[in-house]
């Protein structure tokens, strides 16, 4: 069941993320919406601005810290699931960023941290 | 091929849609537009000008715009469209719809031709764009190809103008079969054959009328 292990930390941590952004003032919109170009975590509002949050959960340190694991292609991929998004919901043109939740969970307790506009859309 | 592209790019467009249609011409069909937003470093050296390909390359290069392209969006006006409106304006009406069938929003817009269309983001009107810029042709290719395989499904159900080879064009043959069965569905009224209805054979070539014309000046 080595697979499903993964999914559920996935899982709950994406819970803890949501939680941790509820807490900080931003409305969740969406969880998990898909599209032809990929998934995006969480969707939520902040004031006027869409926020797209990518969450990456880590059960141990020794893959280094979960923001870096956002990689260049995984930027663009975000990039086009995001405009995916605005154009279903007829909301574009509007404001956006993306932001990145790392959440550690390890045995000496959880630790989320937020990263607001982690990066900027990707040219594609 | 990629220069509207890349000064469009340096303006700082991001997702720049290339628009093109088949089947203005036509007697009878739809009239079929797609939009094509390519990735930003696209390079494709057997996309050019759709009427230059054959029809088994363009069918192969369809399949693989399909794939690479980001996305693709395809719009079709019908003939009750066609004959209510104009042809003109179904095109664009078409070409609007492609546009809007498109999964990302462009911001800016490749058209081919002269005309504009009614979408709220900036546009760039080229002609001969099918030739010119590698969206416009992915798009032509796309349309031409989308427009080819509705034709083979009418011409299953009237084969009597044979669709599948016409397309709808106005072939001699086509003609021919338009005065033995007379008009189908799928025919635009508003495009009228009477005048090769009267003179029957081949009016195009025939020139002894501008001859005349020509003594009669001098």
């Amino acid at each position: 069941m080595k697979g499903d292990g993964r999914i559920r930390t996935g899982k709950a941590g994406e819970d803890m993320a949501a939680a941790y952004l509820q807490k900080a003032g931003y409305d969740i919109v969406e969880r998990n919406y898909r599209c032809p170009f990929g998934e995006i975590d969480i969707i939520a509002k902040e004031g006027n601005t869409v926020v797209f949050v990518e969450v990456k959960s880590r059960k141990s340190e020794s893959f280094g810290d979960p923001q870096m694991a956002v990689g260049l292609l995984k930027q663009r991929k975000l990039s086009l699931v995001s405009l995916c998004y605005l154009k279903d919901r007829r909301i574009f043109p509007c404001n956006a960023r993306f932001d990145v939740v790392a959440v550690k969970m390890l045995p000496s307790g959880d630790h989320i941290e937020l990263i607001r506009n982690a990066f900027d859309l990707v040219s594609i | 091929m990629n220069r509207f592209e890349w000064r469009a790019r340096q303006r700082g467009y991001k997702l720049i849609a290339g628009i093109d249609e088949a089947g203005r011409g036509p007697l009878a069909g739809p009239v079929v537009a797609a939009a094509v937003i390519l990735p930003s470093d696209y390079i494709n050296s057997d996309i050019k000008d759709s009427k230059q390909l054959s029809a088994k390359k363009r069918e192969i290069l369809h399949d693989i715009i399909k794939q690479e392209a980001l996305s693709v969006g395809l719009g079709v006006m019908e003939v009750d469209v066609i004959d209510t409106v104009n042809i003109l304006r179904a095109t664009l009406a078409a070409m609007r719809e492609a546009v809007l069938d498109l999964l990302l929003p462009p911001d800016y817009l490749l058209i081919d031709g002269t005309k504009g269309i009614e979408f709220p983001v900036p546009q760039e009107t080229i002609i001969k764009g099918d030739a010119l810029s590698i969206s416009i042709a992915s798009a032509s290719i796309i349309a031409k190809v989308s427009r080819d395989k509705i034709m083979e499904i009418y011409h299953r159900q009237f084969p009597q103008y044979n669709f599948l080879k016409n397309k709808g064009y106005g072939t001699l043959q086509h003609r021919k079969a338009i005065h033995e069965y007379g008009y189908c569905k799928i025919h635009r009224h508003s495009f009228h054959l009477k005048k090769t209805d009267d003179c029957q054979v081949n009016v195009e070539f025939d020139f002894s009328g501008v001859a005349k014309a020509f003594k009669n000046e001098g």
